[in-house]
């Protein structure tokens, strides 16, 4: 029954050191932080950068526009799922950022063409009802888009854990 | 196949949608009046009410810490029960419930600033994923290193798993991971993004663990599993060990009601149209990853968990590196409750998300004030009325409780069995630590002390445990 003694005194002296050293550490970390904090520019709406970005594969230029981009169709609200209402103010989507970045310049041909900007509606839609959905579960390979129907489904594709 | 790189000039747009205008200090004159209202309210009950009990001041002392240690035991039985409970029906409802493949098209946002030394890694480890249909852009924040030399060196059309992906840079001034964020979800065209840290290396079956929950059309994000990857220390296991019990273990509990309240900022993988709705990440706070988690949510999205969608990231192998994380963490979501104050005084707008704010402010403000105040409570009786074994008591029955939680998120998790010992000293040493700091950062939020980013020392460990090494191969940029 000493034991609980000795242990308690260890606990009380891991504790107080440990208190000790989380102020003292604190202190030497703002000390250590403490630097001049530069005022931030205003930042501008556009802002100019570079991209670099390898040329399109033959095989993806064959390709659909609707592979990749979507069109947000105007589509009335219409949920077939239970969601909260959603009381936020609708945002004016000027005052947000673009989906695309703007190309300065000569744009590549291929990016020209696929870019659609979507319009500033509200993005709540039915997924099952978007254009290019039948391209939703095409498995993309070396060969192009394959069904996946076709290929037979891994295990371990299925949500299973053990 | 063409390997040439191209460059162009575009232009971003740097937008973000406004937060609330806020009259710092009207609100400090407020903050100042109601508490202090309200203190002086408290001295004058109990200088008037004192006397005409039979208490004595010491006696007071001991009656109130004695019922507020009985309030805190019950809330950390609840909370612990609680989260271990919601956590074990999630992971039991995981393995029996079965959800068929779905492969969209995924874009990778890469956003770095100064990680020349672990980018290399991160692609790798990317390029590695087992998944047909995505692709990777490096968002180059302005960074001052060769962080644009080794990004350059990895665009192109790389060997993937399963496939060639296409690998794009962009290279933009220093504006800060919220911006850079959003300016490789502007370039992406997918469908779904995932925004990862620059640092962190995903397993490969994360992206196909992930995307599955988007069948569902209410879920806007799904939030990963990190876990740290630089271990054998002292110091990084007990973080391990805080990732598996204490990060991970609450996202499973989340994850039961569909109501995750931090998508992580190493793995996250979101619906662009949530993040539409939620006006994409806003630089406004200092844990962008929490405002974007709630602003979706405000908008009536699901966010799940997916316990094998893992990132490993490297934790901070220093006191000094692992205060400021902790410190930038306490103020950021303290910055991001306070810019979505108005779910907490008025649940009727969104109930749900009144919850996990309240939640939140719990875990940030309440809990470690209640930590620390319980160990000082023992350390004052242990001194000044000799109750030494009190202290003892209260230890052997918290380490019980974690040591519990330990074992169980190591065997759910499948990890390493030698984090459990680390149980014992897991809530007298490491948590105290952090909750002292989360203590300080909160009085610093609160009287509005200035911060910066600030930058966490990278190492570069190499590749993590999933993924088998491999080789980028290099292409050649043609300007």
């Amino acid at each position: 029954m000493e034991l609980i003694p000795i242990l308690s005194l260890i606990i009380l002296v891991a504790t107080i050191s440990t208190f000790i050293l989380s102020v003292g550490a604190y202190i030497l970390y703002k000390v250590r932080e403490r630097k001049g904090v530069a005022t931030q520019a205003p930042q501008p709406a556009a802002l100019p950068a570079e991209l670099l970005a390898p040329a399109p594969l033959m095989s993806e230029q064959r390709l659909t526009p609707e592979r990749r981009t979507f069109d947000i169709p105007q589509q009335e609200f219409g949920f077939e799922y239970q969601r909260q209402p959603s009381n936020i103010p609708y945002e004016d989507s000027s005052r947000g950022p673009e989906l695309r970045p703007t190309f300065v310049g000569t744009s590549p041909p291929t990016y020209g063409e696929r870019y659609q900007r979507p319009t500033g509606e509200s993005s709540h839609f039915n997924e099952t009802e978007r254009p290019g959905q039948k391209k939703k579960f095409m498995r993309y390979t070396n060969e192009g888009y394959v069904d996946p129907s076709s290929q037979d489904r891994k295990q371990e594709d299925n949500l299973r854990w053990r | 196949m063409d390997s040439k790189n191209q460059k162009y000039q575009i232009a971003l747009d740097n937008r973000e949608v406004k937060p609330p205008k806020r009259n710092l200090g009207t609100e400090k004159l407020r903050v100042i009046f109601i508490s202090g209202f309200f203190s002086l309210l408290l001295i004058i009950t109990i200088v008037l009410t004192v006397p005409l009990t039979v208490l004595s001041w010491s006696g007071l002392f001991v009656y109130s810490s004695i019922v507020s240690l009985v309030i805190f035991l019950f809330i950390l039985l609840i909370r612990y029960f609680g989260i271990l409970f919601m956590a074990y029906f999630y992971n039991t409802r995981y393995t029996v419930q079965t959800k068929e493949g779905y492969y969209p098209f995924i874009s990778i946002i890469v956003p770095v600033f100064n990680e020349g030394v672990v980018l290399r890694y991160s692609i790798e480890s990317l390029l590695d994923i087992d998944y047909p249909n995505y692709e990777i852009i490096i968002v180059n924040d302005g960074s001052t290193d060769d962080t644009a030399v080794v990004g350059e060196s990895l665009v192109g059309n790389q060997k993937g798993r399963n496939g060639i992906i296409k690998v794009s840079m962009i290279n933009k001034p220093n504006g800060g991971k919220a911006k850079a964020l959003n300016a490789g979800i502007q370039y992406s065209e997918a469908q779904f993004v995932l925004c990862m840290d620059g640092d962190s290396q995903l397993t490969p079956n994360s992206l196909r663990m992930a995307v599955r929950h988007f069948i569902d059309p209410a879920v806007g994000a799904v939030a990963g599993n990190v876990k740290v990857q630089n271990r054998k220390k002292i110091l990084t296991d007990l973080q391990a060990l805080e990732y598996l019990e204490g990060l991970n273990m609450a996202r499973s509990a989340q994850g039961f009601i569909q109501m995750v309240n931090i998508i992580p900022g190493p793995i996250g993988l979101f619906r662009k149209t949530a993040l539409r709705d939620a006006g994409f990440y806003s630089s406004d706070t200092f844990a962008e990853d929490a405002d974007v988690t709630l602003k979706i949510l405000a908008h009536g999205w699901r966010i799940v968990y997916e316990p094998n969608a893992v990132a490993y990231t490297e934790a901070p192998s220093t006191i000094y590196q692992l205060l400021k994380q902790r410190y930038r963490w306490t103020r950021g979501i303290l910055q991001a409750i306070r810019k979505h104050k108005r779910y907490l005084f008025n649940p009727t707008v969104n109930f749900n998300n009144s919850l996990i704010m309240w939640s939140m402010f719990y875990e940030a403000l309440i809990w470690p004030a209640m930590n620390i105040f319980v160990n000082l409570y023992f350390i004052i009786i242990a001194i000044f009325y000799g109750l030494s074994s009190f202290i003892f008591l209260w230890w052997i029955g918290i380490a019980v409780l974690d040591l519990m939680a330990a074992v169980y998120c190591v065997a759910a998790e499948k990890e390493e069995f030698r984090l459990v010992p680390y149980a014992i000293i897991y809530r007298i040493v490491f948590i105290l630590l952090i909750d002292v700091t989360k203590a300080m950062a909160t009085v610093e939020e609160f009287l509005g002390v200035r911060m910066t980013w600030g930058k966490l020392e990278r190492t570069g460990l190499g590749n993590s445990p999933g993924s088998s090494s491999k080789t980028v191969p290099v292409t050649v940029a043609s300007k």
